[in-house]
């Protein structure tokens, strides 16, 4: 199941440097990207088993020109807790992989 | 026999002895390879060649040593890459088969700690660097600019592409730090010892659960004298004192945004726990430099029936503590 969700991203453009064109003002993007994110990485027309239903809310912040450098990703503590659960849960399956490489390895 | 010639005689038997004794070696345990110790040369080369894969995407968290390809498939303008180690590791990174424009806009840009919500962790006064020198951009200098090797446990990567078929290959791996500093919990619950020895900087160790922390050992550099100055009566808590743990909790990752909920001055041998009902909790070590610092707690997630109950008609915005 996939579900909708809104990326609030807080862009400045850097300085222009000799040879970047002029980059537009600070601006506020919302973004709506559809994206399926699965448990055990691999491309999702190749995963098995059933999507992962993760992303439950977005965030939508009006935005205001930022002193700081200027890239931000606007993420909720939320959704940031699911894609770190996913990576561990990636790690460990690929650590289990490498168990197993290195047990049949040991009876060759 | 005379004596002289016997004590001779035995110096002698005594060295023939030595010679035939079995020495010591020094056994050179790795138990961090764990099964990989066991496997004959040929097996290790083999294991070696093998390296996780995977497509990058727009929004990901990579926690696995690895190469991740990302290819756009339309105009990309908003990407990011979280990257997490284990506490006591560094990320090292770096850009290989780089197909952007950056005279088009693309960029790809690799920052050393973690940004949200335009909060950055470690924050300016915990991390060494300034802020401009945690930025690294390909496009400024694709030599120089292509590898990257983070301060701490974490990293991250924007990158914007404007043109479909565009992309690049990023192959991540983690190095052992021996005293890490500035650490973001990959889990809400565990235990962790942070030492600081001799060295005159601030660490945090950032959860970003709701959870309560025991602190089970608590070694702090002490003042000269017990004597309050004037001065320091008119601080509060622990700041007029050179060592000390605070405990931090807010709903950002910015530890100087963040309120702190306690500290701690003096060595401590018993135990001493809180629960933190922030969206963020901390456990910062400030240190002077004079000492050798060390502390040592646990962490456990909050149930929901746990969080501690906020204050009605607070006007403080924030979480709640207990």
């Amino acid at each position: 199941m996939k579900l909708l969700l809104w990326l609030v991203v807080l862009l400045v453009p850097p300085r222009p440097t000799d040879c970047l064109p002029l980059l537009p003002r600070p601006l506020l993007l919302h973004l709506g990207e559809e994206l399926s994110l699965r448990v055990g990485g691999g491309s999702p027309a190749s995963s098995k088993g059933g999507d992962r239903a993760l992303l439950q809310e977005g965030g939508v912040e009006k935005g205001k020109r930022s002193e700081e450098p200027p890239l931000s990703l606007d993420l909720t503590f939320h959704l940031l807790r699911e894609v770190l659960q996913m990576a561990r849960n990636e790690r460990l399956n690929q650590q289990a992989s490498s168990n197993r490489a290195i047990m049949d390895s040991f009876g060759k | 026999m005379s004596v002289a010639l016997r004590a001779q005689l035995l110096l002698f038997l005594i060295s023939l002895s030595s010679r035939m004794g079995l020495s010591r070696y020094i056994q050179d345990i790795e138990s961090a390879d764990g099964l990989y110790s066991l496997l004959n040369l040929d097996q290790k080369r083999e294991s070696e060649d093998f390296i996780f894969r995977r497509p990058l995407r727009c929004l990901d968290m990579l926690a696995t040593d690895g190469s991740y390809t990302f290819v756009a498939s339309r105009p990309q303008l908003a990407c990011a890459a979280f990257i997490l180690a284990e506490p006591s590791e560094v990320i090292s990174l770096e850009l290989s088969d780089v197909n952007i424009d950056c005279s088009a806009g693309d960029f790809i840009k690799m920052f050393d700690g973690w940004v949200l919500k335009g909060e950055k962790f470690p924050s300016k006064q915990d991390h060494e660097l300034p802020l401009h020198q945690r930025y690294t951009d390909y496009c400024s200098s694709p030599a120089t600019g292509a590898t990257s090797r983070s301060s701490q446990n974490v990293a991250m990567i924007f990158f914007r592409l404007h043109s479909a078929d565009s992309g690049f290959t990023l192959a991540v791996k983690k190095l052992h730090n021996p005293f890490p500093c500035n650490i973001m919990s990959q889990s809400p619950e565990g235990s962790f010892t942070m030492v600081l020895p001799h060295q005159r900087r601030n660490c945090s160790f950032s959860i970003i659960y709701p959870v309560e922390i025991q602190l089970t050992d608590l070694s702090l550099g002490s003042a000269k004298s017990n004597e309050l100055s004037p001065k320091r009566q008119l601080l509060s808590g622990c700041s007029g004192s050179g060592d000390y743990v605070e405990l931090l909790g807010g709903n950002g990752v910015d530890t100087s945004l963040m309120f702190p909920v306690a500290d701690l001055c003096f060595s401590l041998s018993g135990l001493a726990q809180m629960k933190i009902g922030c969206d963020n909790s901390v456990v910062r070590l400030v240190s002077s430099g004079n000492y050798i610092n060390r502390v040592s707690f646990q962490y456990r997630l909050l149930e929901q029936r746990e969080l501690p109950k906020t204050q009605e008609n607070a006007l403080d915005n924030f979480c709640s503590v207990e």
